[in-house]
C-alpha cells in the first residue's frame, strides 16, 4: 500500500509540473498583457520567464512606463511575480526529472555497468552478516569486489556504504552475467540458507565457471553436497570456532 | 560416577553441538580427559558411544558443575549456542572457581562484552572466526 502511494506520488509529479507550467505561462501572459496590451512583448516575456530563451534585441522600449510613475511599478509588480514563476517552474521541473531519474533507477543501472567491467574480483551473493564483515576486510584491502542481494533494505544499505551492487536473485544466469562472472576470480555464498546456498552454486558451475566458489554451511553433511555440487572450499564457523577453543585451552 | 570424582586437570564441555563436539575432538586427540555435559539425551548418548564421560543435565546449575568437578578442572568450555545460557553458566562457573580457564562462544560484539564482564577468559565468535579463513582464502587466490 506504501508503495502504490509512493508511485501515485512520482506519477502526479510530471502531471502537476505540465499543469504549473500552463497555468504560470497563462497568468504571466494576461497579468503582461494588462501593462503592454501588445499580444507579441506579451508572448516574449512570458516564453522568456518559462524558458528564458528570450531575444534580448526586440525592441521593448515603447513598452516601459515612465519611473516611479504606477505603471511602473506596476510593471515591476509583474517582473516579481515573473521571477519568481520561473524560479518556481525551473524548481518543479527539477524535481521532476529527479523523479523520473529515479524512476529509472539510474544508480542502479550505473552499478550494472560498473559491474560488467569488473576483472579478477570476488562475486558475494548474499549481504549477511558474515558478508559484511567479509566486505569491510576486502575493502581494507582494495580487492574488487560486488555484493548481490534482492532484499530492497540491504540494497539500500549498499548504496549507502559505496560498494558496487547487483539487485536480483544470485541463483538467476543473467544476475550472475551481470556481476560478470566469466571475469571474477571467485564467487562466495554468505547467506544463512544453506539451500539457497546450493542453488547458487549450482547455477555458478552451469554457467562453466572455472574460478573458485567458497560458501558458508551450518554442518558437515551440507558441507559434503556443496563439495559434490562444486564448491571448492565450504565454511562451518561453529566448526572453527570450536577449533579455536579447543586450540586455546591445549595452549593453556 | 566415580571416574568423575577422580578427574583432575581435566576439561568440560557444557553443549556438545557443532561447536562443543569440535572442542571435544580437539582436546582429547591431546590425551586430556573431557567430560561433556549437555541437556540432550540423544547427544549424551552420541557422547558415550565414542566412550567420553557425561553428564545429562544444565550446565547452568552449579550442582552439574561441580558434579563435572570444576574446583579441579583446568578449562571450561562454555558452547551451548545459546548466548543468554552461556552468559549464565560463565557467571556460575566464575563463582565456583576463580582460576578456572573459561573459554566461550559469542554471536555479537554486545554479547561478547558481557561475558567479559562475567568473567569469560576467551572468547570465538564464529562470524569472526569464518571471516578469517574465507579472507585467508581470497588472499591466496588474488
Amino acid at each position: 500500500m506504501k508503495e502504490s502511494y509512493q508511485e501515485e506520488i512520482e506519477n502526479a509529479s510530471i502531471e502537476f509540473i505540465i499543469i504549473a507550467a500552463v497555468a504560470i505561462a497563462v497568468i504571466s501572459y494576461y497579468m503582461i498583457y494588462l501593462l503592454s496590451s501588445n499580444t507579441q512583448v506579451s508572448i516574449f516575456y512570458t516564453t522568456s520567464a518559462l524558458f528564458d530563451a528570450g531575444n534580448t534585441n526586440v525592441d521593448v522600449a515603447g513598452f516601459i512606463p515612465p519611473m516611479f510613475s504606477i505603471k511602473f511599478y506596476e510593471m515591476m509588480a509583474v517582473l516579481i511575480i515573473d521571477g519568481i514563476s520561473k524560479i518556481l517552474v525551473v524548481s518543479i521541473a527539477i524535481a521532476g526529472v529527479i523523479s523520473i531519474l529515479s524512476r529509472i533507477n539510474i544508480q542502479s543501472r550505473i552499478n550494472n555497468r560498473v559491474a560488467k567491467h569488473l576483472k579478477k574480483h570476488v562475486i558475494i551473493c548474499g549481504y549477511s552478516p558474515l558478508a559484511e564483515r567479509i566486505c569491510n576486510e576486502l575493502e581494507a584491502a582494495k580487492i574488487k569486489f560486488v555484493v548481490i542481494d534482492k532484499d530492497k533494505e540491504k540494497i539500500e544499505m549498499l548504496s549507502e556504504l559505496g560498494y558496487i551492487f547487483i539487485e536480483g536473485d544470485f541463483s538467476r544466469r543473467d544476475i550472475l552475467k551481470d556481476a560478470a562472472i566469466d571475469k571474477a576470480s571467485i564467487v562466495l555464498f554468505a547467506t544463512e540458507n544453506d539451500y539457497m546456498n546450493i542453488l547458487g552454486i549450482l547455477a555458478v558451475k552451469s554457467l562453466g565457471f572455472n574460478g573458485k566458489i567458497i560458501s558458508r554451511t551450518k554442518d558437515e553433511n551440507t558441507r559434503t553436497k556443496m563439495q559434490r555440487a562444486g564448491a571448492y572450499l565450504c565454511v562451518v564457523a561453529e566448526q572453527l570456532s570450536g577449533i579455536e577453543i579447543g586450540n586455546a585451552i591445549i595452549e593453556k | 560416577m566415580d571416574e568423575l570424582k577422580e578427574l583432575k586437570d581435566h576439561v568440560i564441555v557444557c553443549g556438545y553441538g557443532a561447536v562443543g563436539t569440535e572442542v571435544v575432538e580437539v582436546v582429547a586427540s591431546k590425551g586430556i580427559k573431557v567430560v561433556i555435559i549437555d541437556i540432550d539425551p540423544a547427544k549424551i548418548k552420541k557422547a558415550e558411544e565414542l566412550g567420553y564421560l557425561t553428564i545429562e543435565g544444565d550446565a547452568t546449575s552449579s550442582k552439574i558443575l561441580k558434579k563435572a568437578g570444576i574446583e579441579y578442572a583446568k578449562a571450561i568450555a562454555i558452547v551451548m549456542d545459546n548466548d543468554a545460557k552461556d552468559l549464565f553458566a560463565v557467571l556460575t562457573a566464575r563463582s565456583i572457581s576463580k582460576s578456572i580457564f573459561i573459554a566461550t562462544r559469542a554471536n555479537d560484539e554486545f554479547v561478547k562484552q558481557k561475558l567479559v564482564e562475567a568473567g569469560a577468559d576467551f572468547i570465538v565468535m564464529p562470524e569472526v572466526s569464518a571471516t578469517k579463513e574465507i579472507i585467508k582464502e581470497i588472499k591466496r587466490s588474488s
